[in-house]
């Protein structure tokens, strides 16, 4: 099936509830059974059909009651309100899934949603610092993530750890970090020194393209 | 202070109780509360002062009450029979952290956490390892059978590859992870059918993993 051709890349950070490094990552069932937390990308360069979508952002907040791969998940979109209606629409068709691969990340969460709350348009701030592994994120009334080093618990020393997924669907190298978020929208959470990390990766239509950030 | 120069180079086999991407290797508790690892290594290359230990095997049972660095653990040493007296002492000198500067190796930084050290056994011990394949295991006859393969995907059966670095680690810079089946017996016993599992090509000196 031929797609529109579309291309999105950039820096992505992502929290949630599992303890650092993230059993999820390898395959095991998560840390605490549920699955809660909240991820943003902000497109660097990319494009839909014409459209240009070069600063752009997008954040999600979700959760499942177990293992995500058992589906039952709820979810909320946020695009950037700096989009335009072209804007708007194309970067909605990403995130829902649409010209694309049913194998793509997209695609693989989005087959285990079971409820989708309206997506909101609205100020994201993003931050992404990946060599001092600090960043953050900001949707006012929504969310709020801080990440900052995970630490040596008995040194107290920074300590630093990549996970690659030569094959992932999602990332292909991401760099290890501890979270802190809450959620204060229509999903709420509060979380505190869990899983994050930060990665550099682009999306098309086929999935992940390999990319050196 | 100056050390004896040591260096040891080779595949390694480490099996524990915790489930698949061991949260220990992010500094987050063990997945079931507590730790079990058992650990095996061939030295293909490696020597301490003017001691050759090229072609030597080591292996180590492990077993702390709580996270390891909460202390009280016991360790069972095992090393390959086929070691002459100097060879023996060598690969034990390095097996309990010393000639080795502070925290430099996982051997140093573990010592202080290991209230019962079991006497070391020599024995003949199997092992082969495929870090690529992801395959491996290890044997000591009466004291410790462990296999490590692919982590399958829960939905698509298929294997699922995963890498971890830790640039700045003290026993691996770089390790596939996998899934192991361990069961031990003697003085440091147990078993689990399903746990993590890294393979990793070790290469440590007193200062630690040469990078």
């Amino acid at each position: 099936m031929a797609y529109v051709d579309w291309m999105i890349e950039g820096p992505k950070i992502a929290s949630c509830n599992c303890d650092y490094g993230c059993p999820c990552e390898f395959n095991a069932p998560p840390t605490h059974d549920v699955c809660e937390g909240l991820e943003a990308m902000e497109i660097k360069q990319g494009h839909f059909g014409e459209v240009r979508l070069d600063g752009l952002r997008f954040a999600a907040a979700y959760r499942w009651p177990g293992p995500v791969h058992e589906g039952g998940g709820i979810v909320q979109g946020f695009i950037d309100e700096r989009a335009d209606a072209n804007q708007r629409d194309a970067l909605l068709k990403i995130v829902s899934g649409l010209e694309q691969e049913p194998t793509t990340a997209f695609n693989i969460y989005g087959s285990t949603i079971e409820k989708e709350y309206d997506p909101v348009f609205t100020a994201i701030e993003f931050r992404c610092d990946v060599e001092a592994r600090t960043g953050g994120l900001t949707v006012p009334g929504h969310l709020q993530l801080s990440i900052e080093p995970i630490r040596n618990p008995v040194t107290g020393r920074p300590h630093r750890a990549q996970i690659r997924l030569p094959e992932g669907f999602e990332f292909r190298e991401a760099e290890m970090a501890s979270g802190t978020f809450t959620g204060t929208g229509e999903i709420r959470f509060e979380n505190a020194k869990c899983y994050a990390f930060f990665t550099y990766v682009a999306y098309g239509p086929q999935g992940v393209i390999d990319v050196r950030s | 202070m100056p050390h004896v120069d040591w260096s040891i180079k080779g595949p390694e086999l480490s099996t524990c109780n915790c489930d698949w991407g061991c949260p220990c290797q992010f500094n987050a508790l063990p997945t079931h509360g507590y730790c079990r690892a058992a650990v095996a290594m061939q030295i293909d290359e490696g020597h301490f002062g003017d001691v050759r230990l090229d072609g030597l095997r080591w292996a180590s049972l492990l077993a702390w009450p709580g996270p390891i660095h909460y202390g009280n653990g016991a360790v069972q040493a095992i090393v390959d029979e086929r070691a002459d007296e100097r060879q023996r002492g060598a690969i034990l000198t390095i097996l309990s952290g010393e000639e080795t500067a502070p925290a430099a190796t996982i051997f140093n930084a573990l010592a202080a956490t290991l209230t019962t050290v079991h006497k070391p056994l020599f024995k003949p011990i199997l092992f082969a390892a495929d870090i690529e394949a992801r395959v491996g295991h290890f044997s000591v006859p009466g004291l410790v059978e462990a296999r490590a393969e692919p982590i399958l995907n829960p939905v698509s059966k298929s294997p699922h590859r995963a890498r971890v670095t830790l640039p700045h680690g003290f026993e691996y810079i770089a390790a596939e992870y996998g899934n192991s089946v361990t069961r031990t017996q003697g003085p440091v016993a147990f078993d689990w059918p399903r746990g993590h599992a890294h393979f990793a090509m070790l290469h440590l000196t007193p200062n630690g993993p040469v990078r």
